[in-house]
């Protein structure tokens, strides 16, 4: 078990450090976006603020009874911040896939030597699982050590009639993405990441799928997410199918939804072992 | 060890920072946000017949900022299990059948007609209120016995052409008899059924457009739902010429409203009011139990008298409006008063005040002969934004 436990590390490590340079080249593009955004941003409203009141001919009070006052959620708010926001999301997505794809790449496939590596073939899917979502996390701490960074940097670039304290809490529930990422409790936390883990479950299946039938494997790969999604989803339209909107109680529902994605994931991680062990091609 | 060092760099800052955040935001949200009544004048014994449900929020938004108050406690809705919140209705009465009942209740709408006895639990309401089917011309009732758990359902053809399209507006339970007041083609009518009879069906009660006139209408109530409880139906004169009345629901807004007739569903009596030198800002009808009280609010004060049977008012009771201390100007009292009900000769009215563009909400008691004040209590810290959405009164 223990010496298991070791070859799992082993392979997660090995996994990461093969992500790193992809993972630092997102974390760098969120830093310098971010710290961009947070001298930008403030500078940007100075200067409209500036020239409204000039124009037309207010002083602070009556500005600020007509526009907004600057905030850190000014600057959270703002593309600078969106952008690579977006940039990470897409790029995790895309290495989800890239993570499997690649050890087919080049002449020497290196999935040749991982399959053979005397450790429970299983072990490769989740320490490829393990490692997206640490690379994951990495990026939301990094995102969210510079939101308290924006604190030290976008305050003294504002004037301080202009500017107003917005608690950190406030500025993550208030963000349209931040609220999701940043849970604020541990039980929403844990809802919402294991839908993104239930995603990659079946995303890894169906790249198992494609790998083991080829272009049959391709459309199995894609019959099986759609099944899963369905089989998800099914229990908030039981009130539908059975023409009563209160024939179950909200709970239920959730129970239900809980139930088919805890199946869904069973079922991906036997079906995942089967291929990687009986089916896999290389 | 050295090997490991990035992935062990980035697992703990991971930890470490996601671990903070944590514990940052459940430090920002128990700040300051334990709501309590903090008595101005009289008793607060009053609060026990409270159950309130509202909104409070500070200078830290916090994704759920919903309460409710019972047996007087605030308990915010995230603090409670998430499941529990999500079968919780608004209405107690319901929640508490829900509770006890669920099986009967299931398939029921939340938004239904229920009336518990020491025997039976009904339920009564428009077939479609389950799932909208575009023409629906049937009620639906279910009994519950509770002595052998035997559960009798009816379905009754509303005696309509079926080419009208029926809208039910308020239902009363008076076991076994069942009234339903209904609305189609710009017709008000109460029809009713025995529960008794062989093969339950619906009659016609009472026409109350040929009795009382067009033009009419029911009132509601911002702060709860009609009860089907309630003996009384109150039909207001539409007031607002702009209103179009030519609409498939004939509820509208009070102010749109001013009551005219209340029609008594166990004697089948119209009773007329006479208020036509009745020069308030704001008239309504509070009935509790077998009783009914006219309310007319003034800037400064509100009357309760007592409707006999025949419309007959008695001598009015005169109540002060308290005002809030977090008023900016305590002599310009604009709250917003509205009655929540009356319980055992006490009345009760919630005050909402708005000092310095927040919101601030208070609890106002007075005896109903003597209009003396029994209890005044605002919900408090004052630095949250406190909205009440809906208040009832413990049965």
């Amino acid at each position: 078990m223990k010496k298991q436990l070791i070859h799992f590390i082993r392979l997660v490590n090995f996994e990461f450090e093969r992500m790193i340079k992809f993972l630092f080249g997102i974390i760098a593009i969120v830093i310098v976006s971010n710290l961009i955004g947070s001298i930008i941003v403030p500078l940007s409203y100075m200067s409209e603020a500036r020239e409204t009141m000039s124009l037309e001919s207010l002083n602070v009070t009556q500005f600020l009874e007509m526009y907004p006052s600057f905030s850190i959620s000014t600057v959270t708010n703002s593309l600078w911040i969106y952008g690579p926001l977006a940039l990470g999301i897409s790029g995790f997505l895309f290495y989800s896939i890239y993570i499997w794809y690649r050890e087919w790449l080049g002449k020497n496939t290196f999935v040749y030597r991982l399959l053979m590596l005397p450790i429970p073939r299983i072990f490769i899917f989740f320490s490829k699982l393990f490692t997206v979502f640490i690379g994951i996390f990495s990026l939301l701490s990094i995102q969210y050590v510079m939101i308290r960074l924006f604190y030290f940097i976008s305050p003294s670039l504002v004037s301080s009639d202009l500017y107003k304290q917005v608690d950190v809490s406030e500025v993550i529930s208030s963000h349209r993405a931040f609220a999701f990422l940043f849970p604020e409790s541990f039980g929403l936390f844990a809802g919402l990441y294991s839908i993104g883990l239930v995603f990659l479950l079946v995303l890894f299946t169906g790249i198992l799928l494609e790998r083991s039938f080829r272009i049959t494997g391709f459309i199995y790969g894609i019959v099986y997410a759609v099944i899963s999604l369905v089989l998800i989803v099914l229990p908030s339209f039981i009130p539908t199918i059975f023409k009563n909107q209160y024939i179950l109680y909200p709970s239920e529902i959730l129970l239900l939804i809980i139930a088919a994605a805890i199946i869904v994931s069973v079922v991906s991680i036997f079906l995942s072992k089967y291929l990687l062990e009986k089916k896999i091609t290389v | 060890m050295k090997k490991y060092s990035k992935l062990l760099t980035f697992l703990t800052l991971s930890i470490i920072v996601l671990g903070f955040h944590g514990i940052s935001m459940a430090f920002a949200e128990s700040e300051n946000r334990v709501l309590e009544f903090k008595t101005l004048e009289g008793d607060d014994v009053y609060l026990d017949d409270l159950i309130i449900r509202g909104f409070a929020t500070g200078s830290t938004e916090i994704f759920d900022p919903s309460f409710s108050y019972r047996d007087r406690t605030f308990t915010y809705a995230k603090d409670q299990s998430l499941f529990k919140r999500l079968d919780e209705v608004e209405d107690p009465q319901i929640n508490r059948i829900r509770e006890r009942y669920r099986s009967f209740v299931r398939g029921k709408s939340s938004r239904g007609y229920f009336k518990e006895t020491d025997d039976v639990i009904v339920y009564a309401n428009s077939s479609n209120a389950v799932f909208p089917s575009y023409k629906d011309q049937t009620l639906d009732i279910s009994v519950l016995n509770k002595a052998d758990d035997s559960i009798s359902d009816y379905t009754l053809e509303l005696p309509i052409e079926e080419s009208q399209v029926a809208s039910l507006e308020n239902v009363y339970i008076n076991y076994p008899n069942v009234y339903f007041t209904v609305h189609s083609s710009m017709t008000l009518s109460v029809f009713s059924t025995n529960l008794n009879d062989a093969t339950p069906s619906l009659s016609l009660e009472e026409n109350l457009t040929d009795s009382i006139g067009t033009n009419i209408g029911l009132t509601y109530s911002y702060m709860y739902a009609e009860s089907p409880n309630q003996r009384f139906l109150t039909i207001g004169k539409l007031e607002n010429a702009d209103t179009d009345l030519d609409s498939s629901d004939m509820v509208f807004n009070s102010s749109d409203i001013k009551p005219s007739h209340i029609y008594d569903y166990q004697t089948g009596k119209i009773i007329d009011l006479d208020l036509s030198t009745n020069d308030s800002l704001f008239i309504d009808v509070i009935v509790e139990d077998d009783l009914l009280f006219l309310m007319s609010e003034f800037e400064k004060t509100f009357t309760l008298q007592e409707i006999d049977t025949d419309g007959g008012l008695s001598e009015p009771t005169e109540i002060t409006k308290e005002t809030l201390p977090t008023l900016d100007n305590p002599s310009i009292n604009n709250s917003d008063f509205s009655v929540i009900g009356i319980k055992d000769g006490r009345l009760y009215s919630r005050i909402s005040a708005y000092p310095h563009g927040s919101t601030n909400s208070a609890i106002q008691v007075n005896d109903l002969e003597s209009g003396e004040l029994l209890y005044f209590g605002m919900i408090v810290p004052e630095s949250l934004d406190v909205w009440v959405s809906t208040i009832y009164l413990n049965d």
